[in-house]
Formats: C-alpha cells, structure tokens, sequence
C-alpha cells in the first residue's frame, strides 16, 4: 500500500516555459506546496484524471501545443467535469478583455496578469484561497 | 508440472515531483514491479522498507540515488527524471552512475522528461540510456508498459 507522504496540498502548474515554471515551482514548494508540473493542455488533463491528489491548478493562457487554457478550463468547468469546483488560477500576459471574460464565464478562482503580480503575491493569493474555508 | 513464480523487476524511481512519484508508484506496483517509496535514505532503511518489501526504490536526489545503488544489489531498470530536487541533473546521474563502472553500467535507463531539447536527449542519447520519453506526448501507463516490454526483450 502506498501511503501518502504528507498532507501537503498539491498545486498543477501548467506552463510551458521551462525557466519561468522553475521559479513558480521553486516559490510554490516554499510555500509548503508540493508541484507538479506539465507544459501542454493535454498533460495537465492526463495528470487530472492519474493524479488523485491535485488540490487547485496554476494555468498559463498560452501554452505548448495548438491549445490555450481556455481549453483546459472549459474542460474542466463543463457540467458533466468531476473538477467543476476545483479552483483555477489563471496566470497570464495576454490579458486581452476577451480572454479575461471567457476565464471568468467559465468560473475560474482568479485572473492575475504576470507583469502586474510577483509570484510571491499569487503563491500568497492561493495559499489564502485554500486555507478559507470552502463552500 | 509448476513453473517458478517469475521474478518481479525492481525499479528505481527518480522524480522529484512528489505528487507525480506517488502516481508512478502506484502504477508500477499495479503492473507487477515491487515498491519502495522514500525520498530520504532514512525514510527507505527505516520505515517504508518494513512496509513494502524491496522493489521500486524512489529518490528525489542524486546522492540518494547512488546511496541506494550501493546498498541494493538488484534494480532492474532505471526511471529517471531530467530535473531534480538539488543542483544536479539527470545528466549529473547518468555520467556519475556509468563512471562507477561494471556493475551498474548495465541497468537499463529510462528518462521520463519534461525537457525536448535535441542537445539535451542528444546528451541521454550519447551517454547510453535505453530509451528516452517526453512526459507530455505519453501516459504514464503506456510509458510503463513500454519499459516493461523492453525489459522482456531483454
């Protein structure tokens, strides 16, 4: 049997860039968080489904491959998603209104534009969000 | 007339994703690789090895890993991550584990990697491990049942 190591929440960053993911990894795991980390839409829903343990995701708007975030969240917000109530937060230059609108339709936890936040302020960001209490 | 049981393969696992090593102990031990899991040397001699028997023997360092190499004679094959817990690599772990010479220049070595850059798998490619996957182009359990068929054919 295997046991679970620790009560550690568990962040999914999906990010396709390899230096910026280093740093977010580094920040998230001092902050008492274990990470994992995938760099394409299609990885982070395959981790969803063999990865029990995910606790709430930071996503990246544009990413390797043809999709975007958008299409993981509304995958994961669809009606029928097991992970409708997982929080999202959704980490982004484009911050382009359309975008901005779509993420919020679909129900993420928050919307944050890389260059106006320090990372430390989103790691604080979803530190707090997990820790209040939850509907 | 009764055939012996076959051998259940050990697997040695370097992941320093917590979350993500669980999930990879999880599923090897479901195809018949025997577990440990343990990301200090402490937490293998100690505890977990009482639990589980010997088998998958999982690290999130490099110094752990060849500590574990030293002291357990029979890993099979070799999963392994590119980036790790500490300031070495996979790479780091591959030239160290084949500079210690005849014993362990054998064991198979699967790098299970997030990282495509041709200089990087140029370099796995290079140094003599069996196969390189990139993480997001495969599921784990087709991962694992490609190792698993390599080790057959071995």
């Amino acid at each position: 049997m295997i046991k679970k190591p620790t009560n550690k929440k568990v962040v999914l960053v999906i990010e396709d860039e390899r230096p910026l993911l280093q740093v977010i990894e580094a920040k998230l795991t001092g902050a008492g968080f274990d990470v994992i980390s995938a760099r394409t839409v299609d990885q982070g829903l395959h981790y969803m489904e063999e990865v029990d343990t995910i606790d709430a995701v930071w996503l990246d708007h544009y990413l390797f491959g043809d999709k975007t975030g958008l299409d993981f969240v509304a995958k994961l917000k669809s009606s029928d998603s097991k992970w409708k109530h997982l929080p999202i937060f959704v980490v982004s230059n484009t911050a382009s209104k359309d975008n901005l609108r779509s993420y919020i339709r679909l129900g993420v936890s928050k919307y944050s534009v890389k260059a106006d936040h320090k990372l430390e302020e989103m790691t604080q960001d979803i530190k707090d969000f997990l820790d209040s209490p939850q509907e | 007339m009764k055939k012996p049981l076959p051998k259940k393969k050990s697997i040695l696992v370097i992941e320093d994703e917590r979350a993500l090593l669980d999930v990879v102990n999880k599923r090897l031990g479901k195809k018949g690789f025997e577990v440990i899991t343990a990301r200090s040397v402490d937490e293998v001699f100690n505890a977990t090895l009482d639990d589980n028997g010997l088998g998958i023997i999982s690290v999130s360092s490099i110094q752990q890993a060849l500590d574990y190499l030293e002291d357990l004679e029979n890993v099979d094959a070799i999963w392994l991550d590119h980036n790790l817990l500490g300031k070495e690599n996979g790479i780091d772990f591959v030239k160290k584990l084949k500079a210690n010479g005849g014993k362990w220049q054998n064991i198979p070595i699967f790098v299970v990697s997030n990282t495509e850059k041709s200089g990087t798998i140029q370099s796995y490619v290079d140094l003599g491990v069996s196969k390189y996957y990139i993480k997001s182009n495969h599921k784990l359990d087709e991962i694992i049942a490609d190792i698993n068929t390599t080790l057959d054919s071995v």
